[in-house]
């Protein structure tokens, strides 16, 4: 058996695990919407750990973050930078959001803030950036995941099947089992990412450069070596500033803990510890990056010149002498990586979008045909996604940067909802759809910047101005209504 | 510490919940202060005083030790705060008892 195929084979019994996992817990779950979409809020700490930690660490960390090293050097310390604050908020917040959530049944942070602030249009309107937000990053997914496949075998099997199998092995169990088959998927899949990316972090500099302190003097004493500066370099490789840096680590903090796929994990936990040690140990997951980082740092010297930068680790695995099984570990936890974001966003996206979105504008749906529904929005979200993965030519990187943006002015709200009882229904969509179109206006057109800050600060600013203005302008809200969230 | 309820609706920010006892609300803005500090280290204007290369430590570049060790010292921090909330599984924060009064 050639190396291609025996690393095709390790991947393949990798899918087969994780489809096995992915089924077995659904077989348990209660047939209705909490247990479809927030597990009958039952997952414990271990669970929650992994679904939270790896859904979050996607394709784009296995492969962008070594980019990013690679060829922007210290600018992928924003990366660590910003997950070391933006996980903190949801200390305070997911607890608060978990018991509201037990009290009045929600199962999504749109239907939270519906009900703090009695509008359906404000449900809506999150379901729409929801999705909007979701697909190109799921379309991402699915990439990484046929480019990986394709890589290793030589180009025998597609990216259009290599995206394809994956994926449906996801559709697959997140059909069957919700977000259970997420969470026990999950955490086999962040265990083998986790190992592998420790592992290869320390061989590869290793064995390229003998040590990882070898291997920064080696760059420090090159003409490489501004890059170790921080902020490091932008993309055209001239050096960042300041300005765009700090920006961005804020920006990306703002926004980290309300992605909606993200936040809605609260109402899955089974209590407030389980829910806080979560957050605690989360840090865990974030070190991971180091690793991740340093086989991109290894490349600089021993591999010049590789573009695009985020192809950098398949390529250092058909150029690096290694154990076609080795190969085959680090293909199916590039796999993992892709595939457990993959299937949080994938569930997210449908169970939003219904709830959220359809069930709030058609009146009487009940239960049973929701589920049925969120199905239907499954396969579709990722037929949509595979359609921009593989047919369409769309520049699916700029509508990701639109949607990050978006997503980061969902925080002003859900912090008003908790804290600020003042805020009312007509300052909270007020403040979502102005951050949202100054976000939008600074990114199409860059021109208009008055500092060059990324452009999620712009759609903070004006978003927090008439969340408080529009707020106090307009009658409060019942205090009936406000008092369980300002003690929640 | 009496936190006014917010009757009929206060147009203040109301940061901890009636329940907490004042040693909770101090813990919690112990926390929040140092995350916010971090802010400050991951970014301009603290991080350029430590975004050289050298020294090396532990053959990583100064840089990089900076962002790392801002993670570990709020993750120390999220541990502390978790700690001395104590209480059992399923007790929510500031349920706990009182201490330091």
């Amino acid at each position: 058996m050639d190396s291609g195929t025996l690393a095709l084979l390790i991947c393949g019994i990798y899918l087969a695990i994780s489809l096995a996992m992915g089924i077995v817990p659904g077989l348990k779950v209660s047939k209705s919407i909490p247990g479809f979409v927030a597990g009958d809020r039952s997952m414990n700490a271990l669970v929650l750990y992994f679904v939270l930690g790896a859904s979050i660490f996607s394709s784009f960390a296995f492969l962008g973050g070594p980019g990013w090293a690679y060829s922007r050097g210290a600018a992928a310390f924003y990366i660590l930078a910003y997950g070391t604050l933006g996980m903190v908020p949801l200390y305070f917040l997911g607890p608060r959001a978990r018991r509201l959530g037990e009290r009045f049944g929600f199962v999504t942070q749109a239907e939270l803030l519906s009900h703090r602030f009695e509008s359906r249009a404000l449900s809506v309107a999150l379901a729409v950036v929801s999705v909007a937000a979701f697909i190109p990053y799921l379309t991402l997914q699915m990439k990484g995941a046929g480019y990986i496949l394709s890589t290793i075998s030589g180009g025998r099997v597609s990216v259009a099947v290599g995206a394809a199998v994956p994926y449906l092995v996801v559709v697959i169990y997140v059909l069957i089992s919700g977000v259970l088959g997420v969470g026990w998927t999950n955490t086999f899949q962040g265990i083998l990412m986790m190992a592998l990316a420790w592992f290869l972090g320390l061989y590869l500099p290793w064995k390229l450069h003998g040590g990882v302190g070898a291997m920064f003097e080696a760059i420090a004493a090159s003409p490489q070596a501004a890059m170790l500066n921080a902020p490091g370099l932008d993309a055209a490789g001239a050096p960042w500033h300041w300005w765009g840096f700090t920006s961005a680590v804020l920006v990306s903090a703002v926004g980290f803990s309300v992605w909606p796929h993200f936040f809605m994990k609260s109402f899955a936990a089974r209590s407030d510890r389980a829910l806080k040690l979560t957050v605690v140990l989360y840090p865990s997951f974030q070190l991971f990056l180091v690793p991740i980082l340093l086989i991109g740092f290894s490349a600089v010297l021993a591999y010049p010149g590789i573009t695009p930068a985020g192809t950098i680790l398949p390529h250092l695995l058909t150029q690096v002498e290694l154990s076609p099984i080795l190969v085959g570990l680090v293909c199916a936890g590039t796999l993992a990586a892709s595939m457990s974001s993959g299937d949080a966003i994938l569930h997210a996206a449908a169970s939003i979008g219904v709830c959220d979105g359809i069930a709030r504008v058609v009146p009487g749906l009940d239960d049973r045909r929701q589920r049925l529904l969120i199905r239907v929005g499954i396969v579709l979200v990722a037929v949509i996604a595979y359609y921009f993965a593989v047919v369409s030519t769309l520049d699916i990187v700029s509508l990701l940067l639109v949607a990050y943006g978006g997503i980061a002015q969902i925080f002003p709200i859900v912090f008003a909802a908790f804290y600020w009882p003042r805020a009312t229904r007509a300052g909270a969509l007020a403040g979502l759809l102005g951050g949202m179109g100054a976000n939008i206006f600074f990114l199409l057109w860059p021109g208009w910047k008055p500092v060059p800050v990324h452009e999620g600060v712009f759609g903070l600013l004006v978003n927090i101005a008439l969340l408080v203005t529009v707020s106090l302008l307009t009658p409060p809200s019942a205090p009936e209504r406000v008092e369980p969230y300002i003690e929640a | 510490m009496n936190h006014p309820a917010p009757s009929p609706v206060s147009r203040r920010l109301v940061l901890f919940p009636a329940r907490d006892s004042s040693a909770t609300r101090r813990r919690k803005g112990l926390l929040v202060g140092l995350v916010l500090l971090a802010a400050l280290c991951l970014g301009w204007p603290v991080y350029p005083w430590f975004g050289g290369i050298y020294p090396l430590i532990l053959g990583l570049p100064l840089s990089f030790v900076w962002a790392i060790f801002w993670l570990l010292v709020v993750f120390l921090g999220l541990v502390w705060l978790y700690c001395s909330e104590g209480g059992s599984e399923g007790g929510s924060e500031g349920r706990e008892e009182p201490r330091g009064e």
